[in-house]
């Protein structure tokens, strides 16, 4: 039998309990809605009647309250809030509204004000629709967040910088919507940076960018202060943002650091992508020349870097020195991942392989052309180090 | 512009209550419940996500073009539903017993197969699920999850991969 016809067995076999949906009317007739959506979603299908209820409610409001306290608007800010949560209904109009239909007006009618809907949790989409249809201005920041909110769900709701969700604001107002950005990295694993021979800060930028965790430790050694002279792990680790790199960084050595001519070390980029290793080397302020060569390296890739004909990766040169880098030279090189999507398998494979990666296949059952490509773990285009490993997902019948 | 429905006894608001129709947890309950006791992986948990998510969807009344943006509307909060639960229960209990590591009386009673998916890795199991049982494609279960095509298809092969070596190489 089938993995597919085994999996829809078993769940055939899970139901919900008998009372499931007795239960869920209960607690729906029960429940104290404090953020009762519900209400506006029924007055855009049913225009009319809430305009009757509408006006049902100032009446009421008018004749039960309103007359009695006109004399001021703090007392009925403070009665607003007291009465809202007894009554389970969100009080909108506002209670100044209420009164700008009255015959005394106060003196601030002119701000309208309303509640504004705690959309926290729930999509920013929904969260900005809901925003607009109570005449706010919403307002969308993507930050990250740690509280637990979904990707892309709104965690957090301010006006002037404070929390607005479920008060009052004017009509009109810009709300800032928070937005959980989450981890884009949460799931795709990366080869580790390798950062020896960095300074401190650089690796910090880079390994940060990768949203890796640092630890420091100081050492000394006879490399300039605050160059990077250890990491764990070291090379050809995946990691994934959340994993913690630790470095070792060297202690302050006062010959090697107040030399006249500033050197550092070049950071060992054999084997990487010429455009990573451009960018290392750049951070690291050293100039480059590039020469196209051709060698057993995968295309673009570095497989030499010298100065005045010396091999000078992880050495200590100076700063701002001309550095040459022989990379490999492959006519019509690719840049990026290829896209390997309805690819026959085999053809994939030996692409793969002339590029330097590592691969590995599995096979899935799919509607597609058994044999071929579906899916890869290294998204097209991505720059690629030699070495990575690449999944493909082959179609089977 | 909102206006209210005014109750000041305190009683629900009668009018629009009439309006709801409770024949969509009939419809959907059971696949509302699969899918929660996927991402939670135990009875208990899924029970009150499966009346959490019907709660949600009474209180927004969302609309929909068609059935099928109904459906993965209830799939998507149901996921997020049991994501959260599952978060919170991991902060709070954190340190503590792993719990997923308990045998669960209820899951006795289901296959081995059932059981076996159950251990699974919360996104590995939830990706088996909705492609081999609701039969999304890798790209719907990308949208619905919100991660890209190739993580789903990752998190496929390798429950996959698990699963088979935990029903004793069963291949297909």
């Amino acid at each position: 039998m089938s993995l597919k016809k085994q999996i829809k067995k078993a769940y055939n076999g899970v139901h919900a309990p008998e009372d499931l949906a007795e239960r869920i009317k209960q607690e729906f007739y029960q429940k104290d809605f404090q953020e009762d959506f519900d209400l506006d979603e029924y007055q855009e299908d049913t225009p009319q009647r809430p305009a009757f209820l509408k006006y049902l409610v100032y009446i009421a409001a008018m004749t039960a309250i309103g007359i009695g306290c006109v004399s001021a608007l703090n007392y009925m800010e403070q009665f607003r809030t007291d009465f809202r949560p007894a009554t389970r209904v969100n009080m909108n109009p506002p209670v100044s509204e209420v009164f700008s239909y009255g015959e005394n007006s106060t003196a601030d009618e002119n701000t309208e004000t309303a509640i504004v809907p705690n959309v926290v949790n729930y999509y920013v989409d929904y969260a900005v629709k809901v925003l607009a249809q109570e005449g706010f201005e919403p307002e969308i920041t993507f930050e990250f967040s740690v509280d637990g909110t979904e990707e892309n769900c709104v965690f957090s709701l301010t006006f002037n910088g404070e929390e607005i969700a479920d008060k009052p604001a004017p009509i009109g107002s810009k709300i800032t919507v928070h937005v959980n950005k989450g981890m884009d990295a949460e799931d795709s694993e990366i080869l580790i940076p390798y950062v020896i021979g960095m300074k401190e800060e650089q690796a910090k930028s880079l390994l940060e960018y990768y949203g890796l965790n640092i630890e420091w430790s100081y050492e000394e050694s006879d490399k300039p202060a605050g160059t990077v002279i250890s990491q764990t792990p070291e090379k050809e680790t995946m990691v994934k943002a959340g994993d913690t790199i630790y470095l070792t960084i060297a202690k302050g050595n006062s010959q090697t650091a107040d030399n006249t001519t500033e050197t550092a070390t070049v950071p060992d980029v054999l084997g990487y992508h010429v455009q990573f290793a451009l960018n290392l080397l750049h951070d690291a302020g050293f100039e480059t020349q590039i020469y196209y060569e051709n060698s057993e390296v995968p295309k673009d890739g570095v497989f030499s870097m010298t100065l005045d004909g010396e091999e000078i990766a992880g050495k200590n040169v100076p700063i701002g020195s001309r550095i040459a880098l022989h990379v490999s030279d492959v006519p019509n090189g690719a840049k990026g991942m290829p896209d390997f999507l309805g690819m026959e398998e085999a053809e994939a494979t030996k692409i793969c392989e002339e590029l330097g990666l590592m691969v590995k296949t599995e096979d899935e059952e799919s509607p597609e052309r058994a044999g071929t490509v579906i899916a890869q773990t290294l998204e097209a285009g991505s720059i690629i180090q030699q070495g990575m490993l690449i999944t493909l997902v082959i179609a089977s019948e | 512009m909102l206006s209210a429905i005014s109750n000041e006894t305190g009683q629900a608001p009668t009018i629009e209550m009439s309006s709801i129709s409770f024949a969509i947890v009939d419809e959907y309950k059971d696949t509302v419940f699969r899918t929660a006791l996927t991402v939670t992986g135990n009875f208990a948990d899924a029970e009150d996500i499966t009346q959490e998510v019907f709660l949600k969807y009474f209180q927004l009344r969302p609309e929909f073009e068609t059935k099928s943006h109904e459906k993965a509307w209830l799939l998507r909060v149901t996921i997020n539903s049991g994501k959260n639960l599952l978060r919170s229960v991991w902060h709070s209990r954190r340190g503590e017993v792993d719990l997923s590591q308990i045998p669960q009386p209820e899951t006795q009673k289901h296959p081995e197969v059932l059981q076996a998916v159950l251990a699974l890795p919360e996104k590995y199991r939830i990706a088996i699920y909705l492609y081999y049982y609701e039969e999304y494609s890798i790209q719907e279960i990308a949208q619905m999850t919100g991660r890209t095509q190739t993580a789903i298809a990752q998190h496929l092969s390798r429950g996959r991969a698990k699963l088979r070596k935990k029903l004793g190489g069963d291949k297909s």
